[in-house]
């Protein structure tokens, strides 16, 4: 092959990169508007449901009960009864779908549901969308009550100016990582416990002498992901125990700390 | 913990389930702790029925001792 001119060549590559990163982003969106489209109706099919029946909140919450115990078993985690109350929610909050704004992942949309008063709600989706404020972002203004320090100020321009410097902004990468999103595509979710390695070693270890023990241990799963309140965490190690007929978390706690091995 | 463990009550477990129990295995300068956290469990049933079934503190803290022990050989 003869050399190709450096800058052509050099042109080339940008052009590949570009293409190949615009498609991702473009991907990773449409992902997105599909995911929360998908739990918008989810929670339209719930509320219309229960206006058909008894409208009462008892019989509210069996219902989301006995729909997360069926759809679990058949499409996975996603069908938390936490989750199915935020897609009634989500529906309850937007009941026309146009004004749902795709530019916010749900992780975005399940931060803004915990806000009650709705100009304070509509204040932080116009911010986010605008300043397009990671979710981290998000949680760090909220907290920062940014709402009503503008409420109670004279010099709101200023205010806004001065909380949108240094904001940690979305990235389409995000989405890639976000737990909702395996949740939604059923894609198993890859455990980050390569880097830790004490603590993989001591969860292997935890895990063979427990199984060992011969005393109803079965094993469930490393790095168990649960969420909370739009918070994703990790369970070191689940079991569950058959005699006793229920599970064992075990939580290993800062082992790094104070050891030789956490001299770095 | 008691976050977790609250968690399973409610999301995971299934008819006929027991409340879920917890291990905390932690580290305090040279002390190694192992704690059973239960959850909407009376404590003397935890001791009657489950400590048959479950290993103990000591058990627990000598496995762990035992790795510990293996990872600084190892380095």
């Amino acid at each position: 092959m003869n050399k190709p001119v450096p800058e052509k060549y050099g042109k080339l590559l940008d052009q590949i990169s570009n293409t190949f990163v615009q498609g991702q982003a473009k991907t990773l969106k449409a992902i997105n508007t599909g995911l929360v489209m998908t739990y918008w109706q989810i929670g339209q099919h719930l509320v219309e449901f229960e206006q058909q029946g008894q409208a009462n909140a008892e019989y509210g919450q069996q219902l989301l009960t006995s729909i997360s115990k069926e759809l679990k078993l058949k499409h996975g985690k996603g069908f938390s009864v936490s989750n199915l109350q935020r897609f009634r929610q989500f529906y309850l909050l937007n009941p026309n779908h146009a004004t749902v704004s795709h530019n916010l992942s749900w992780s975005h949309h399940v931060e803004l549901l915990k806000i009650s008063n709705e100009t304070e709600r509509s204040f932080y989706t116009k911010q986010a969308l605008a300043a397009n404020w990671s979710v981290r972002e998000l949680k760090r203004q909220k907290d920062s009550g940014l709402f009503l320090r503008l409420a109670a100020s004279k010099n709101k321009a200023e205010i806004l100016a001065l909380a949108n410097r240094d904001v940690l902004i979305t990235k389409p990468e995000d989405i890639q990582r976000d737990s909702y999103v395996f949740e939604f595509l059923n894609l198993p979710e890859r455990g980050s416990y390569s880097e830790r390695d004490l603590e993989t070693a001591l969860c292997e270890h935890l895990e063979h002498f427990l199984l060992e023990l011969g005393k109803g241990f079965t094993f469930v799963g490393r790095q168990y992901r649960i969420t909370l309140n739009n918070t994703h965490y990790k369970v070191d190690l689940v079991f569950y125990h058959r005699i006793l007929r229920c599970f064992v978390l075990i939580d290993l706690k800062s082992m790094m700390l104070n050891t030789k091995t956490s001299a770095r | 913990m008691k976050m977790y463990l609250g968690y399973f009550a409610a999301e995971e477990n299934i008819e006929g389930d027991q409340p879920p129990i917890g291990i905390i295995l932690s580290r305090d300068k040279d002390e190694l702790l192992v704690e059973y956290a239960t959850y909407g469990m009376d404590t003397s049933l935890f001791v009657q029925k489950y400590q048959l079934y479950l290993p103990n503190e000591q058990e627990l803290r000598r496995e762990i001792e035992a790795t510990l022990a293996e990872q600084e050989r190892d380095l």
